[in-house]
């Protein structure tokens, strides 16, 4: 079973708690590991670097110092941490200046970071270690006709990072053909949600999300998927007051794609935190929940 | 004599690993403006303010709520064929506008990132109900409305936790930053 050093990030122990379970229980079933790192604190989110980037730095540091301690890969489920952490690991490799200076602030707690780590978003523990085939074999409840957006949001696809598609990628297509659902193709699933301009700039984030609700409505999208809280957040918790400030009608589930994942595993919708959304996920469950009587079951 | 630097090249010292003035590699081509999902709500588009930043127009830059509406999404950057990290650049404008005390006062973006940061040096982790006074009596009454509406909604979910977590490092988290900056800390 492989072992990650698994920073889960603030977000999933309030707002997003159901993606918190949902990616324990997927990984469990996948027989991966996720090691909570013990103490670890705020990443810095993007406000932190509005005020000081090597206090940022820093930050993100500890995190990964202690990941480093445990001798574990770093995996990450929200966009923001990854890309933190991604960016400051890369930098601390790259950059001794940067790495003295940050070893000198870790050495307060007794910490060091060599940069032996590396750091993975969990979307990328799934398909690139365990891997889709693993995926499909182990799934027993396709998803089969239900239509899934895939959402790639920002900071998990950007910056660019070696040779990765950031105009189109096509990874999380793959994830959900391979949970026996239909990707839906459509044109701003890069684009962003708003981030925390949902607090800052309220009606600029209310437009941003109101373009990719727009955008996934066309496609008659039945579900969108998400691979970060923030745009879990801004899409279901914001819903409401987009269609009060549009006058639109908009009911489109946004659920973590590791809910969905789960849920073609087989495991039981409470346990993936279902129930907890303020738009209703309950027609999705209908498309797993059919398949019981279905031909893959009927083998197990 | 040391001379004194204009403030394209303030600016441009404040972008990490930068190499030589990147702002002045800027083709005015637009491609940013014509990325950037939140340009709409922008005083001035990206490109325009890239050019008043060259102009070293410092006052109309700082007055801008360009930067402050950047959600740093990084489209920008990664499709400016001058190879410029625009969202870098943005974050940059908005430290040094933080540092100088000089934005737009109707703009919630400064006083919210430093309350973050104040919290994260209190507890170790972020915790949204500490934040939300900071920003909510801005919304006016309409907007209070509806955030409240939304944090109930949220609550009866058991997605709002009463109490902030606090990590048992924190001390040692405190020292570290004192290491960094020698005067960080709560205030």
């Amino acid at each position: 079973m492989k072992q990650y050093a698994y920073y889960p990030g603030c977000s999933l122990e309030s707002l997003a708690l159901s993606y918190h379970q949902s990616s324990l229980e997927s990984a469990r079933e996948l027989g991966v590991d996720l090691q909570e790192i013990e103490d670890w604190n705020c990443c810095g989110a993007t406000s932190y670097f509005h005020v000081d980037e090597l206090l940022a730095h820093t930050l993100v540091a500890r995190n990964l110092a202690l990941a480093e301690k445990e001798g574990l890969d770093f995996v990450a489920p929200c966009s923001g941490c990854y890309k933190n952490a991604y960016f400051t690991n890369i930098h601390l490799q790259e950059d001794p200046d940067l790495a003295d200076h940050i070893n000198f602030a870790l050495a307060a707690d007794n910490l060091h970071i060599d940069g032996t780590t590396q750091v993975k978003h969990l979307i990328e523990v799934f398909i690139d270690d365990v891997g889709l085939e693993e995926i499909e074999k182990t799934v027993t409840r396709p998803l089969k006709g239900l239509r899934v957006a895939p959402y790639y949001g920002c900071q998990l696809v950007r910056p660019k990072k070696d040779d990765e598609d950031v105009e189109n990628p096509q990874f999380f297509e793959g994830l959900i053909s391979a949970i026996g659902a239909d990707p839906v193709d459509y044109g701003t699933k890069t684009r962003c949600c708003g981030g925390s301009l949902i607090i800052t700039n309220r009606k600029a984030a209310l437009d941003m999300v109101y373009e990719l609700l727009q955008d996934a409505a066309n496609r008659n999208t039945d579900v969108i998927a998400t691979i970060c809280p923030m745009c879990n957040i801004n899409l279901e918790v914001y819903q409401r007051q987009v269609n009060r400030e549009y006058g639109t009608d908009f009911s489109i589930p946004a659920m973590y794609f590791t809910q969905l994942l789960g849920l073609a595993l087989g495991v039981a919708p409470g346990r993936l935190g279902i129930g907890k959304e303020l738009v209703s996920m309950a027609p999705t469950l209908l498309f797993s929940q059919s398949e019981q009587v279905g031909d893959r079951a009927g083998e197990r | 004599m040391a001379t004194e630097l204009t403030f394209s090249e303030e600016i441009s010292n404040l972008l990490y690993a930068a190499e030589g003035n990147p702002i002045n590699t800027c083709i005015q081509c637009g491609t940013c403006a014509g990325t950037c999902p939140a340009v709409e709500f922008m005083d001035h588009t990206p490109r325009v303010l890239i050019g008043m930043i060259g102009a070293n127009l410092r006052d109309e830059v700082l007055n801008s709520n360009t930067f402050w509406s950047c959600s740093s999404c990084y489209h920008c950057t990664v499709r400016c064929p001058a190879g410029i990290d625009i969202t870098g650049l943005m974050y940059a404008l908005k430290r040094y506008s933080m540092w100088k005390g000089q934005y737009q006062e109707d703009l919630i973006g400064p006083e919210f990132s430093e309350s973050f940061v104040k919290m994260i040096m209190r507890t170790g982790r972020s915790f949204e109900p500490v934040l939300a006074p900071t920003y909510v009596t801005k919304y006016g009454t309409r907007g209070m409305i509806e955030e409240a509406r939304t944090a109930s909604a949220l609550f009866l979910k058991g997605r709002l936790p009463m109490l902030p977590k606090k990590i048992k490092g924190i001390e040692n988290l405190r020292q570290m930053v004192k290491r960094i900056i020698p005067v960080g800390g709560p205030s």
